[in-house]
């Protein structure tokens, strides 16, 4: 027995060593500890030895097995890293190869700028309010103290609708300006007000590049005791920082609207240039046409005719408003060359977005 | 509206210190924009006047010519091809080193073998005009040698200003050079006139009527006679051609330079045209309906009750305010004249002139309501010019037609008021200092209150004490203001679930692979009617950009097909949606505007390049919207096969509902209106009112307990019929079945063999389970057969095995 437990030693070592692989381990292990194993079936002659050379061999023997298990163990750990290696190398894939084609859209630039913008003023407790777009003359014009035959009128344009189509009124146009929002949200709640009103405006006027007869605006109304037009310069200097960068400037310039007094026209600092009117080339900057500043807002103190109309106390509430272009800061983030693409609904432009 | 002001006319009204660059950014920080700063001479370096002195002709060429020119210190050849090249005129010579307007740069040359010291040049050439169809010819009084610019007057600058409308008084020289004074805190120096009139009394040739006080406040008459007719003063013709007129004859150029100095618009009419004998009658009035005037632009108009006439005893001989009429105009024999110098209430000429569809620099200036004092000085110095460049002889007095004068205005300026508006600190003493330098007569009554007199020019647009904030702001200067936000009491901002939604629509639309897009809200009757709508039903635009323009749009749809047109054209399939107002006819309901129902619509629309079915996908993703927004219990209502739609195609087409109500439609695009747009692929179209949608969404949620034990599924299929509805099986499952099914999800549909004809197979895995307890063979099995048999009843359903 003890010869042949030698005999079984060597031969294990010689078979150990030709082992290459998980399963050629796996058989070793079945061939000399599984049920029918080697060691296993040779084990089963132990009882019939004497009390003595039990004892001896059976150290031997557990000497043996232990030894064996963990070469096993420790040759699987070996052959299973190898594996593992051989596995990643061969399953190589290019990476950079496009995989199986999911389709996305996204949501209109203009979408997002407004959702950018009512963000901002969303954040300094506006709410969002909204009104039609066919409104009637005296939302649009005649409470925002524009009578009519006022010139102003002159610079808005307007579409009317045909009296045939609205029970023979004729008061009833295409909104000019997201201003008609102000007169319909104070008409039905108290002041103080703080409001934002995104929406779409339309204008009658010939299309081209630069002009579009529709188009959108946000309008800002903010009604309190105690609002000055300092107040209106903090609130729209800190909008245009939140929306365009820290290291834009501003700057306020007088300017008329019939519905605020005093009335002022927002300039920011040219986004292509920077404010310093020459372009990378140092000739004239297209985009401010050298002046360094571009138009983008017209704000002011709402004009106590516009409170009184709602029936608001002027000697106590004082207010600003504000309305913002919103194709033009989009054309001015993003130098588009044409308005009209916003709303020809071509993926070739809103792809670019 | 743009004026034009010339900064060395401005330089004669007020002292200025400051370059133009300087002027210009101040207007700009205190007045109003200035849109262009034009330098007039730029392009005339080295061009001067010179004189032809001879023509020879050009020995190698027939249609090229030799003038020799005089420059004044020197002779010498040019080539020129010019047609009308005249010995004896003077024109405009650009000697070598000139840049021309157009870029180019003169050098000497050689031409067809002769060599030319410079150029002879054309109105265009120079930037002085369009006209290239020969050499500008120059006026003969013109010194010669000397620089084209200066002796064209045109060494100015000149400021491009739009004028706020609120500043009528500003369209004028005298009205800038008072905003420049009040800036920089310098006079405005004073029109220094005398006016000589002769023996003989106005009256007794004119009087003057003014029929509607309320349109015309004032009307002053002059009567001039002996007038000389012919070229004004070279001043005055250099200030008008700088300020972008033409100069025509002395009385009529007196009466523009009069209006570009103080900004009150003169009429001058030939007094012998004028009809009546004896006393000549002026009538302010109404035109009556049918009256006819030809107009200085020689147009005959027609004339409407609401048009303002100046009219004498056979009929209107100008339309007031607008335009004067060709009957009575000026000529070169005119002896003499009648000068008018009106105020006209601006709306009435607004209402005219846009009626007529007129406009002029008389009609920019009346329809903003002028000065009724203004029309005294222009009158009188207009008339002072006539005398001396005109060789007139004005007569005694003026008929001035003023019923009720206006009287002297003024403000309360309360300081802490202004304060509170402003937010800054301003002293009664600066606030003062600033309304005196805009000519405001100021007087301090308490501490903190001024009474302030608002000059004439002034008083229609100051009118209460925040026209005076702005005013002491603005000269103050907006830029010295700090920016502060707001003190107040902080309240959250109230929610908006609309707007809310509208954002959360778009990304889950986005996330599906939809496009957003922005169309217009306008549509054709073409466009209407190719998609099967009635152009009777929309909302029409009374004055719209075009044709296509001329509907409001009561669907996303038809706009949304032709984004599909264009978008087909450089990609095989597309997938587009858009959030949108539409715009219905509507009297019953309660809207913002009464009779006009204005909707908020959420249509997409998607199509398939390849097969020929695109219904089941639409469907999926919007029931995929509906899953994500918490929309309550939905279902599918066919459209029956015999309804009327022409847009639709009826055999994949379903109402979407909850309840009873209807939220949208869902369907393919019927194959004949696919052919008018030339698509030739499936197309599906999501057509959903957007307003239903937030009214049926689940505001609260509450989690039911589920099982934690062994699930059991198991799957079932049945034929049925081709035409039974899924829909109404799920119903049927969903009404009648035991409480141990969890879940079921049909999860194929097959028709074809070896199913029978006019059969399909429908397959359904059900989710089984029990709270407190795995479930047993026996209950599924229950179950199971429960299923079957309510299946096999209701739908003559069988099980297939």
């Amino acid at each position: 027995m003890e010869e042949e437990l030698k005999k079984l030693k060597e031969q294990s070592e010689i078979d150990f060593t030709k082992i290459k692989t998980i399963s050629e381990l796996k058989d070793f292990e079945v061939s000399y500890l599984g049920r029918k194993g080697k060691l296993t079936l040779l084990l089963k002659f132990l009882p019939e030895l004497t009390r003595v050379e039990k004892q001896r061999l059976g150290e031997i023997v557990n000497e043996f097995k232990a030894g064996l298990e963990k070469k096993i163990a420790d040759k699987g750990k070996e052959l299973r890293k190898l594996e593992y290696e051989r596995i990643v190398q061969t399953e190589w894939v290019d990476v950079t190869a496009p995989g199986p084609e999911i389709r996305q859209g996204k949501i209109h630039p203009i979408s997002k700028m407004i959702d950018e913008i009512c963000k901002i003023f969303h954040s300094m407790g506006y709410t969002i309010a909204d009104g039609p777009e066919i409104e009637e003359d005296y939302y649009n014009f005649d409470s925002l103290n524009i009578p009519p035959f006022h010139p102003a009128r002159d610079t808005q344009d307007t579409f009317w609708v045909d009296p045939k189509s609205v029970g023979d009124r004729t008061d009833i146009l295409l909104r000019t300006q997201t201003s008609a929002v102000q007169t319909r949200f104070m008409e039905r709640h108290k002041p103080p007000v703080r409001i934002i009103a995104p929406g779409r405006v339309f204008r009658n006027e010939n299309e081209d590049a630069k002009h579009s007869a529709t188009f959108y605006q946000v309008e800002g109304l903010l009604v309190d005791q105690c609002i000055n037009f300092e107040n209106l310069r903090g609130t729209l200097d800190i909008f245009i920082k939140q929306l365009l960068g820290e290291e834009v400037k501003t700057r306020f310039r007088p300017s008329y609207f019939p519905f605020t007094e005093p009335s002022a026209e927002m300039d920011v600092s040219c986004t292509v240039c920077g404010g310093s009117g020459k372009d990378s080339d140092r000739q004239e900057c297209r985009t401010c046409k050298g002046v360094g500043w571009l138009e983008i807002m017209g704000c002011g103190m709402v004009h106590p005719k516009v409170l009184e109309n709602v029936g608001y106390d002027t000697k106590i509430f004082t207010g600003f408003a504000f309305g913002v272009g919103v194709d033009r800061l989009v054309i001015l983030k993003y130098s588009v060359p044409d308005i009209r693409d916003f709303y020809k609904g071509d993926l070739r432009f809103l792809e670019q977005f | 509206m743009i004026m034009k002001f010339s900064f060395n006319w401005l330089k004669e009204l007020v002292e200025i210190k400051k370059s133009p660059q300087e002027i210009a950014e101040m207007l700009t920080m205190h007045f109003t924009e200035v849109d262009a700063i034009e330098e007039l001479g730029k392009n005339l370096e080295n061009v001067v006047v010179g004189k032809v002195l001879d023509i020879l002709p050009h020995p190698n060429a027939d249609k090229l010519k030799i003038p020799i020119v005089d420059i004044g210190n020197k002779r010498f050849k040019i080539v020129c091809g010019a047609p009308n090249l005249e010995s004896g005129k003077l024109v405009a010579v650009a000697l070598p080193g000139a840049r021309l307007a157009g870029g180019v740069e003169i050098k000497k040359a050689e031409i067809r073998g002769v060599e030319s010291s410079g150029m002879i040049c054309t109105e265009d050439e120079l930037g002085l005009g369009s006209d290239h169809s020969g050499i500008m010819i120059l006026p003969d009084n013109l010194n010669v040698g000397e620089n084209l610019a200066k002796a064209l007057g045109l060494d100015d600058i000149i400021f491009d200003i739009s004028i706020l409308p609120n500043r009528p008084d500003a369209f004028s020289h005298l009205g800038l050079a008072r905003e420049i004074a009040a800036i920089t805190r310098e006079r405005v120096k004073s029109t220094e006139f005398r006016l000589e009139e002769g023996e003989e009394k106005t009256e007794k040739f004119i009087s003057v009527e003014i029929k509607n006080p309320e349109l015309c406040p004032r009307y002053i008459a002059r009567y001039l006679r002996g007038v000389k007719i012919g070229p004004a003063p070279d001043f005055i013709q250099k200030r008008l051609s700088a300020c972008g007129m033409r100069p025509i004859n002395n009385v009529v150029d007196i009466t523009n330079y009069v209006m570009l100095l103080f900004g009150q618009p003169l009429h001058a009419f030939d007094a012998s045209k004028i009809s009546g004998k004896g006393i000549k009658k002026i009538i302010v009035r109404k035109a009556r309906d049918g009256e006819k005037i030809k107009t200085l632009d020689n147009e005959e108009r027609n004339l409407f009750s609401d048009v303002l006439v100046i009219a004498d005893s056979s009929g209107p001989i100008a339309i007031a305010g607008v335009m004067g009429g060709a009957e009575t105009e000026i000529d070169e024999r005119t002896t003499d004249v009648i000068l008018e110098s009106a105020s006209f209430s601006g709306p009435a000429i607004r209402r005219g002139a846009s009626k007529l569809g007129l406009r002029s620099e008389a009609v920019m200036r009346f329809e903003k309501n002028l000065d009724e004092n203004l029309t005294v000085i222009a009158s009188e110095y207009a008339a002072y010019l006539m005398t001396k460049y005109a060789s007139g002889e004005i007569l005694r007095g003026a008929i001035d037609v003023y019923p009720r004068p206006k009287k002297p205005k003024a403000v309360i300026l309360e300081i802490p008021r202004l304060q509170k508006i402003l937010g800054i600190d301003i002293k009664i003493g600066e606030a003062s200092q600033i309304l005196s330098a805009l000519e405001f007569e100021v007087k301090k009554i308490s501490n903190d209150i001024l009474e302030v007199g608002v000059p004439s020019f002034r008083d229609h647009d100051v009118t209460r004490e925040e026209d005076l904030i702005e005013e002491v702001a603005r000269i103050y200067g907006y830029e010295k203001f700090s920016k502060n936000l707001p003190y107040g009491v902080m309240r959250p901002s109230e929610k908006n679930p609309d707007l809310e939604l509208e954002a959360r629509t778009k990304n889950i639309f986005t996330g599906l692979g939809f496009w957003e897009v922005y169309n217009k809200s306008f549509l054709g009757k073409e466009l209407i009617e190719k998609v099967g709508l009635r152009p009777d039903d929309h909302i029409r635009v009374a004055n719209p950009l075009s044709l296509e323009h001329e509907f409001m749009r009561t669907s996303l749809v038809p706009l949304l097909l032709e984004n599909s047109v264009l978008n087909l054209k450089n990609r095989s399939e597309i997938k587009l949606f858009e959030l949108g107002r539409i715009f219905e006819k509507e009297v019953k309901k309660e809207n913002w505007v009464k009779g006009i129902s204005e909707g908020i619509r959420l249509s997409a629309i998607l199509t398939k390049a390849e097969g020929d079915l695109i219904y089941p996908e639409a469907k999926e993703m919007l029931d995929c919207f509906l899953r994500q927004i918490d929309f309550i219990d939905w279902w599918y209502d066919p459209l029956y096969l015999d309804s009327k739609t022409i847009f639709w195609h009826k055999g994949r087409t379903a109402v979407l509902k909850t309840g009873e109500k209807k939220i949208g439609v869902i369907g393919e695009v019927h194959p004949e209106i696919l052919t008018k747009f030339d698509i030739n692929q499936r197309v599906a179209v999501i057509d959903l009112n957007f307003k239903k949608i937030l009214d049926h969404i689940k505001r609260e949620k509450k989690i039911k307990p589920f099982s934690r034990f062994q699930q059991s599924e198991f799957d079932l299929a049945f034929v049925v019929d081709r035409l039974t509805l899924v829909g109404d099986l799920e119903k049927a499952l969903r009404a009648g079945i035991d409480p141990l099914v969890k879940n079921f999800k049909v999860f194929d549909i097959y028709e074809g063999a070896p199913l029978p004809e006019g059969k399909k197979n429908i397959a359904i895995r059900f989710e089984l389970g029990a709270l407190d307890r795995n479930l047993n063979d026996k209950e599924i099995e229950e179950v199971k057969s429960k299923i079957i048999d309510l299946i096999e009843k209701k739908f003559r359903a069988k099980l297939r095995a």
